[in-house]
């Protein structure tokens, strides 16, 4: 189809100049930019300039990664951790939990590479069966009422170990994360304005990293994202292995009491007004 | 689409259509193809847009995991390329915006890592790859353009599909980038530089 009329205007030229700077114009349209620029010097001025400019661009060299993106991606692709792709046959099944009550010691069997990660359940509700708490492979269930595990990890930016059990007499919101998912990068910011609204009256935030990457890769996420609060690396697996998880972002929120109060499976936007409301109330709550 | 079970080599001829449907079906395989298939194409895109090979390599990381996370929700049939592109389009942009911040706050404040300041790997790149130095020149919708199109081989509707713009404003971009190279250039005296 010829779009060129010869006797528009420039504009009507320059639609077609760019085109005809690469070389994929031909026939009738290419014939009439060539009439057009030859009576028009500032068309032919750009003409000439695109042209120049797209012979001049670089002929690109194959580019290579470390290897190691290929076995971070292909590790995810093949293990997920804890959600598994949507869609795949895996993903409803770790999409159930309805375990309740509890009443187990659970003693990770593997000290995290650190040799701070352990995780303890303290004696829970009465008249729960072993079989009820504990979720496909062997990991335990966290059920509304359960107490603040004593799992620790280390702080990525002070390197000391944080135990959750010590933020007891806080409101704490243990938020179980990694840097590649994207849910859980856009709850983030809302969760730092809840902690800089409401961390003053006592709330503490605890955002647990699951990534396998190093601990100063994920340092550099927070640090990127201006995030404030408590930032944990659990690097090893150590919580996904004690606890059954149905994906990340999932969050538990405990009172001051140190009890499970809430479980959000699935990113939120924590400042929005019922969710600030519900945990305002639990800060002025004595547990 | 064969149910068996195939191995990487099988897969290496199977479209990328065929290949998100293995994957979502829970032929991890099948995602090892693709992710072999384009993985150099999207670095090589997120290093020249970024001009920093650790900021492409987290890009890519980032890009392939959302694939990843995202294959039991691929709707855009025939159009896998196109899909990852625009996955990986957003992974720079992010980084982008976030380095325009980080570079903000840096005027105003300490930041966590001194370290991090004083190391520059962009201006490492810059000095030793060539289209990375010529692309710094322009803006990054501009470059964006530049790279889906003239690297990439993305038509400019193709390139509106992936940024959410038209056609037309695509080819302005581009006309706009090349002008302004060609003006930069020391030896041009005739070209303008456009508004």
């Amino acid at each position: 189809m010829n779009r060129y009329d010869p006797t528009g205007s420039c504009d009507q030229t320059r639609a077609l100049l760019l085109d005809m700077a690469e070389g994929s114009l031909d026939g009738a349209e290419a014939e009439a930019v060539r009439v057009h620029v030859a009576d028009c010097p500032s068309c032919a001025a750009d003409l000439r300039a695109l042209s120049a400019s797209w012979a001049a661009l670089p002929d690109a060299k194959p580019a290579s990664p470390s290897a190691e993106v290929r076995r971070r991606v292909l590790g995810r692709a093949s293990a997920p951790v804890g959600s598994a792709p949507a869609g795949r046959p895996e993903a409803a099944a770790w999409s159930v939990r309805h375990w309740v009550g509890a009443a187990a010691v659970v003693m990770l069997a593997t000290a995290s590479a650190v040799g701070v990660s352990q995780l303890t359940r303290g004696p829970g509700a009465p008249g729960v069966s072993q079989g009820d708490l504990t979720a496909p492979g062997g990991r335990t269930q966290l059920a509304l009422g359960d107490p603040i595990p004593s799992f620790a990890a280390r702080d990525v930016f002070t390197g000391e170990p944080v135990s959750l059990d010590e933020l007891r007499g806080d409101v704490v919101i243990l938020n179980v994360w990694a840097t590649w998912c994207l849910p859980c990068e856009s709850e983030m910011p809302s969760m730092e304005r809840l902690y800089r609204d409401l961390g003053p009256r006592g709330l503490r935030i605890v955002a647990l990293s699951i990534d396998r990457e190093s601990t100063h890769m994920v340092r550099r996420w927070v640090e990127e994202r201006g995030l404030t609060f408590t930032v944990l690396h659990d690097s090893d697996g150590a919580f996904e292995r004690a606890f059954a998880g149905s994906g990340v972002p999932e969050t538990y929120v405990f009172d001051r009491a140190g009890a499970l109060v809430q479980h959000v499976v699935g990113p939120r936007r924590w400042d929005e007004p019922a969710s600030a409301s519900h945990l305002s109330g639990l800060l002025q709550s004595d547990g | 689409m064969s149910a068996e079970p195939a191995t990487s080599a099988a897969l290496t001829g199977a479209d990328d259509e065929v290949l998100m449907a293995r994957f979502a079906a829970g032929e991890v395989v099948a995602f090892e193809t693709l992710y072999d298939r384009y993985e150099s194409s999207v670095f090589g895109f997120c290093l020249r847009f970024l001009g920093d090979r650790d900021s492409a390599e987290d890009a890519l990381q980032e890009t392939m995991i959302a694939v990843v996370e995202r294959a039991g929700l691929y709707r855009d049939r025939g159009r896998f390329r196109g899909w990852l592109f625009t996955i990986a389009r957003n992974a720079c942009l992010d980084r982008t915006r976030r380095r325009a911040q980080r570079h903000a706050l840096r005027t105003t404040a300490p930041t966590r890592d001194a370290a991090a300041v004083r190391h520059d790997p962009e201006a490492t790149l810059l000095a030793r790859d060539e289209i990375a130095r010529v692309l710094a020149q322009l803006t990054a919708d501009q470059r964006e353009v530049l790279l889906l199109h003239r690297y990439e081989g993305f038509s400019y509707a193709e390139i509106a599909g992936i940024t959410g713009s038209t056609e037309a404003a695509v080819k302005q971009k581009a006309y706009r980038a090349l002008l302004q190279l060609r003006a930069s250039r020391p030896d041009s005296n005739q070209a303008r530089v456009p508004r």
